[in-house]
């Protein structure tokens, strides 16, 4: 049995910052998660928009941030530039959907296999957004990010897609950060070490 | 330790201290106490220390001249240790429980200052003496006497050496609108901003918002101004939209309304909280900004304004009111306006015997001046004393002369005002210019960028009153609306400035304190011909280094406009630049220090190479790679790489090549886009093979090269350098979107997804027949420089390609990077019966090197296809970037430096020494190329040497070099002279051969078997 290995080889299962209270930030890496990047060649968006909509049940329009996702909330089409988006899936066999997306959107976008090549972190915790705010440029507060938007990023330097994936618990946001694969353990430990001031809890 | 703790000069009541918070403190080694809500500054005052430091040049003492981040003499250094702080301005630095804070610039002690005698000497020192003087006897008396010397000198505080065990943070804020300031105009402009909806971050230097009404003594609704104002304070906090950040400075305004400020976040601390971090810098994007940022007292030009105890009168009025602390216990007061009346009036209340205000004016627009022996039409001619003031001599004013002195007057300090400077640097800091107002004798700020207002003092609104209502009406502006509050302010005084530059006769009068700038420097400048206001500013270093202008600027302008008989909007002004006040360059770092500056990349493998296999890492861009990997025995590093080669070339030997850039390239358009890239052509290429490529940049030198695989009719794999990897994809993405927007073709980059490996050596093909599980391997099948998809670990995909960087029978084998490190484990473990082992960096090198590959020791951006020797490689059949370029005469200009191969002269063979060192000739890379006889000099010059190794196979040195017209020159000596190693005492000079880069199976046998 060949089992996936953590892109953060040097993780450590502990708490940074205040070693007591609440934390601010709970932390955690995705793993077992099917990853497909599908970009629309030129003229060819309405297609891959439609492909996709008839193989998986996402409904997308190329709007910029806006995240599609099917009807059991299990597969996401993670917006991350013009016309192009990472297709996220959970419990799915390796390479099952990068074949169905291959073959259902082949002949109008590029479909590649990330699974490896993007890591998902996912955050949790009344204080994710400081946290967020003190590395990125980019606004994701509330009145300019919201639950089912995506961003294209970078984090200390390091570029990611920032997902809001779930806002129903105003004190338990859901972000998913999804840096590439070599990035991860420096990403990991800047977040760790930025997010001391919050207290972050590494929770798997 | 003397202890003093009696505060002489704190009054028995007022101000906004917290008296039940006592604080020791001390300066100097002498202990004393001040309170919570104190700052340094304040602590000492109310001590009755003024003498603080020493100037910059004359070492002349200097004591607390403000109460604000302008303070120019009261530098000192707190904290010990990593923690050292020097230059800290004891007028900002809050007090905190046992503060350690010490005076600089002086030997041996503050009040005694040997270098005193400076100002003895002031008249060989002037402006710029440093450009006259020091010209003899000879050049290294400059730089081994006269430098030093001035240099331990003159100068301010010492950095620290140790490390400063804190970590700064960073923080990103975005608003609908900055406001600058928390003086009346903002927090007014914020709290009507800010009830509107939008979205506010309000930022300001000091601990408590709220300006000057927490000590003018103006009053709003008949309730102190202060208690208007922490009444505000607290409903802003209290409100959702809005960003309340005291202790920060907004110190630089860049493009698209961006700004940089720092939050002091522990500098109020004897230690940080832990997990907080010292300072915090801040981002701000705004949408719209309100300069709120007030106007800072000038000084008064006139002969001893330097001395202890000479203090703003406005900085009186706060210490008096915000700190419950007087400066002496019988002052004067020197003025221009009516604002110092205030200060007088509340020092008088306060028991302080205020023994005359002296007037440059005929009149004052105040009743408050008939409480006081007023002296109209006089000045302060010349302020007497040492360490401390004594006396100020005072005359009459006879239009622009002085007339008869009138009384000198025994006093403990003198407060002046000299006008009000508004704090235009944030608007000039994108090349505003401020205007000249003649009514205030003072730069307003000029027209502003869209969405950029400024409001209150800044403008020239001087009262409570009128800077309340000018942050109403800028909010109005904003929001599009025409506002009003309930709230009335009443203020006893308005500025009404009437200009006075400079008592007449002064010479010595200090324009610039910090920097120790006269009157009469400005006319030695003008003299000397520095007649532009930039060019002054350098000439007398005034406005310079951490002051930019705050205290200086208008009387210097004013002095120089006077000297060069112009108008004061005629001589301009100099530039603003940021930071508007000095902050850590801790702050600016982050917490991202030492080996987290940048990130770091890992391969799949870096665990095992580095904790299991000995692997000594280094850096190849931002990646980790294994260089060598070291066994018991080995002496040097060759000896390592030495065997990691001959056990490749001689068995098989495993390399994580995952740093190579991937990328996938998809589209009908594919194979075009390809063509377009690449010299070579691409779109022929069959399914299922690889061709080696090289793209050129626009301007015809070569970008990089890699193999570009197809692996179905629209969908190709390209492999890039490590170096150009993200150069390369960026180029590609330039040419899709902004050359052939219409090419349908997309692509991404697959560096992270794959990790690869290379399997090369004789038996290569065995360890690989026994991991992939349904692939034929055999040369008929699988021949050079085919690809094929394959099948390992029990099921997991995995990519082939019969390619070779090391010249030998080899494959780089990719996987999907979540299993890389089990691939790895089982090339291992099905290698161990064929000896299989890795190798690191230096072994692959050294094997390129014996194949004549190129790398970016020599594709350095400088070099065309043609001076690789790859000239066929450029398609004549087809277009491709930087074509064009390649057909310039200079490309095929006689004496182009052309890639060749370097032999030691003999090519003489050689092992080791016991040390593990070539024993023999030794080459070393980037060694000039010179030709076999002459001089050792640029006439001569013909090349440089781009790589070399010890090659084990060979049994000697070889290199790569570029040497000019080298093609047709093979056979040829030429000598190799490391001028570096030669200073060094090294071997630096050796004669070599010049031969084909291809000293290693030049017919390529091993690769095709």
């Amino acid at each position: 049995m060949v089992e996936i290995e953590s892109a953060v080889p040097f993780k450590q299962i502990e708490r940074y910052g205040a070693p007591y209270g609440k934390p601010g930030v709970m932390l955690r890496e995705v793993q077992n998660q099917s990853i497909v990047q599908i970009a629309a060649f030129p003229g060819a968006e309405k297609d891959l928009f439609k492909a996709l909509g008839s193989e998986l049940g996402i409904v997308v329009d190329g709007t910029a941030g806006r995240v599609g996702v099917n009807d059991d909330g299990s597969i996401r089409a993670v917006w991350i530039s013009l016309n192009s988006y990472l297709v996220v899936a959970s419990s799915m066999p390796d390479r099952v959907l990068h074949s169905r997306l291959a073959k259902a959107c082949g002949s109008y976008a590029l479909v590649t296999d990330q699974s490896a090549g993007r890591v998902c972190f996912e955050l949790t915790g009344a204080s994710v957004i400081d946290l967020l705010m003190m590395e990125s440029a980019t606004n994701f507060e509330r009145d300019a990010f919201g639950p089912g938007e995506s961003r294209a990023a970078s984090w200390a330097g390091i570029a990611c897609i920032v997902l809001f994936a779930d806002g129903s618990d105003p004190d338990r946001p859901v972000y998913q950060l999804f840096p590439h694969r070599s990035f991860a353990q420096s990403l990991w430990e800047e977040l760790c070490d930025a997010g001391r001031e919050y207290a972050v809890e590494v929770i798997g | 330790m003397t202890v003093n703790i009696d505060n002489p000069f704190r009054t028995v009541k007022g101000g906004l201290i917290d008296r039940e918070n006592p604080f020791d403190f001390g300066f100097d080694g002498v202990l004393m106490q001040g309170y919570r809500g104190d700052t340094l500054a304040s602590a000492l005052l109310a001590n009755g220390i003024h003498l603080t430091a020493r100037s910059f040049k004359y070492h002349r003492p200097r004591g607390i001249m403000t109460a604000g981040s302008e303070e120019p003499n009261a530098l000192v250094t707190i904290r010990s240790g990593g923690r050292r702080e020097p230059n800290t301005r004891a007028t900002m630095q809050e007090l905190y429980d046992g503060l350690e804070a010490v005076s600089q610039n002086r030997w041996p002690s503050l009040g005694f200052d040997v270098l005193g005698i400076n100002d003895w000497v002031s008249r060989f020192l002037p402006a710029g003496f440093y450009y006259k003087t020091f010209m003899g006897p000879h050049k290294s008396w400059w730089y081994n006497l006269y430098e030093p010397f001035i240099r331990r000198a003159a100068g301010l505080g010492k950095a620290g050496y140790q490390r400063d065990p804190d970590h700064y943070g960073k923080m990103h804020g975005h608003c609908d609108v900055l406001v600058v300031g928390a003086g009346p105009t903002g927090l007014t402009a914020a709290r009507a901003l800010a009830e509107a909806g939008k979205k506010v971050i309000l930022a300001d230097e000091n601990p408590q918002l709220g300006g000057q009404c927490l000590w003018n003594g103006d009053q709003v609704d008949d309730q102190p101004a202060s208690e208007w104002a922490a009444r505000v304070t607290a409903a802003l906090k209290a409100m959702p939209n809005v960003r309340v950040l005291s202790r920060t400075t907004v110190f630089g305004a860049y493009d698209s309304l961006t700004f940089g400020a720092v939050e002091r976040v522990c500098d109020h601390m004897a230690e940080p909280v832990e997990n907080l971090p010292q300072q915090r810098f801040w981002f701000i994007t705004a949408q719209s900004v309100v300069y709120a940022t007030g106007a800072i007292e000038r000084p008064l030009v006139m002969d001893g304004n330097d001395r202890p105890g000479v203090m703003m009168a406005a900085a009186a009025h706060k210490y008096l009111n915000q700190f419950a602390v007087v400066p002496g216990k019988r002052v004067a007061i020197a003025t221009n306006n009516d604002s110092a009346y205030a200060a007088a009036a509340d020092l008088a209340a306060n028991s302080v015997d205020v023994a005359a205000v002296i007037d440059v004016r005929k009149a004052a627009g105040t009743e408050l001046a008939s409480q006081f022996d007023t002296k109209f039409g006089a000045c302060v001619h010349e302020v007497r004393g040492g360490t401390k003031i004594k006396s100020a001599a005072i005359a009459s004013l006879s239009g622009d002369a002085l007339g008869n002195t009138l009384e000198t007057l025994a006093i403990d300090a003198l407060l002046m005002s000299g006008g009000w400077t508004p704090n235009v640097h944030l608007m000039c800091h994108k090349g505003g210019k401020p205007v000249w107002n003649e009514a205030l004798a003072a730069m307003v700020p000029g027209e502003l960028p869209a969405n950029e207002y400024a409001a209150g003092s800044v403008t020239g609104a001087g009262t409570t009153a009128t800077c309340i209502d000018q942050g109403l009406d800028i909010a109005g502006k904003i929001l599009g609306e025409s506002l009003s509050i309930s709230e009335r302010a009443y203020s006893r005084v308005e500025w009404n400035v009437e200009a006075f530059w400079k008592t007449p006769g002064s010479k010595r009068g200090f324009v610039e304190f910090q920097n120790d700038a006269t009157a009469k420097d400005i006319d030695l400048a003008v003299q000397e011909g520095y007649k532009s206001v930039e060019h002054m500013k350098r000439y007398t270093t005034l406005g310079m280094a951490t002051d930019q202008g705050k205290m200086a600027n208008i009387n210097g302008l004013a002095l120089l406009s006077k000297a060069r008989q112009q108008a004061i909007p005629e001589v301009g002004t100099t530039t603003y630049r940021p930071p508007f006040t000095p902050f850590g360059i801790g702050a600016v770092a982050g917490h991202r220090i030492g080996k987290r500056f940048v990130p770091t990349r890992y391969t799949s493998t870096h665990r095992w190479a580095e904790n299991k296999a000995g692997a000594v890492m280094t850096d190849a861009g931002l990646w980790k790679r294994a260089q060598w990997f070291h066994q018991e025995g080995d002496k040097s590093w060759i000896e390592s790489c030495n065997r990691e080669v001959l056990n490749t070339r001689n068995k098989v030997g495993l390399n994580d090549v995952s740093t190579l850039g991937k990328i996938d390239i998809q589209g009908p358009d594919a194979g075009e886009f390809l063509n377009r890239l690449y010299t070579n052509g691409f779109a022929k290429l069959p399914v299922g093979k690889a061709r080696y490529g090289m793209m050129l940049r626009e301007d015809g030198s070569v970008m990089d090269d890699g193999t570009t695989s197809r692996l179905s009719e629209n969908h190709y794999y390209m492999t890039t350098t490590t170096a150009a990897a993200g150069a390369v994809i960026s180029h590609m993405e330039y040419y899709h979107q902004a050359i052939w927007p219409s090419l349908k073709v997309q692509f991404t980059s697959v560096t992270d997804q794959w990790s690869a490996f290379a399997v090369a050596g004789p038996r290569s093909r065995d360890v690989l027949r026994k991991v992939i599980e349904d692939l034929d391997l055999s040369h008929e099948a699988f021949p050079f420089m085919a690809v094929a998809d394959c099948t390992v670990l029990g099921g997991k995909t995995a990519r082939l390609f019969r390619i070779s960087f090391s010249g030998e029978l080899a494959y780089e084998i990719a996987v999907d990077a979540r299993y890389g490190q089990q691939l790895w484990d089982a090339l291992m473990a099905a290698g161990e019966e064929f000896g299989i082992a890795p190798y690191g960096l230096e072994a692959l090198n050294v094997m390129r090197i014996e194949k004549g590959h190129v790398t970016h020791a020599e594709l350095d951006g400088r070099v065309s296809i043609a001076d690789t020797g790859l000239g066929k490689m450029a398609s004549t059949k087809k277009d491709f970037i930087g074509r064009v370029a390649t057909t310039r005469p200079a490309y095929g200009e006689k004496g182009r430096e052309q890639l060749v191969g370097l032999r030691p002269v003999g090519a003489p063979t050689y092992g080791l020494t016991s040390e593990g060192q070539p024993d023999g000739p030794i080459m070393r890379a980037g060694t000039i190329v010179y030709g076999k006889d002459g001089a050792l000099d640029w006439q001569n010059m013909q090349g440089w040497v781009s790589s070399v190794c010890y090659s084990p196979m060979l049994q000697g040195m070889i290199g790569l070099a570029f040497v000019a017209d080298g093609h047709s020159r093979l056979g040829e000596t030429v000598r190799l002279h490391s001028h570096l190693h030669e200073q060094r005492g090294e071997s630096h000079a050796v004669e070599v051969e010049l031969v084909s880069g291809h000293f290693f199976d030049p017919e390529n046998e091993r690769l095709l078997q």
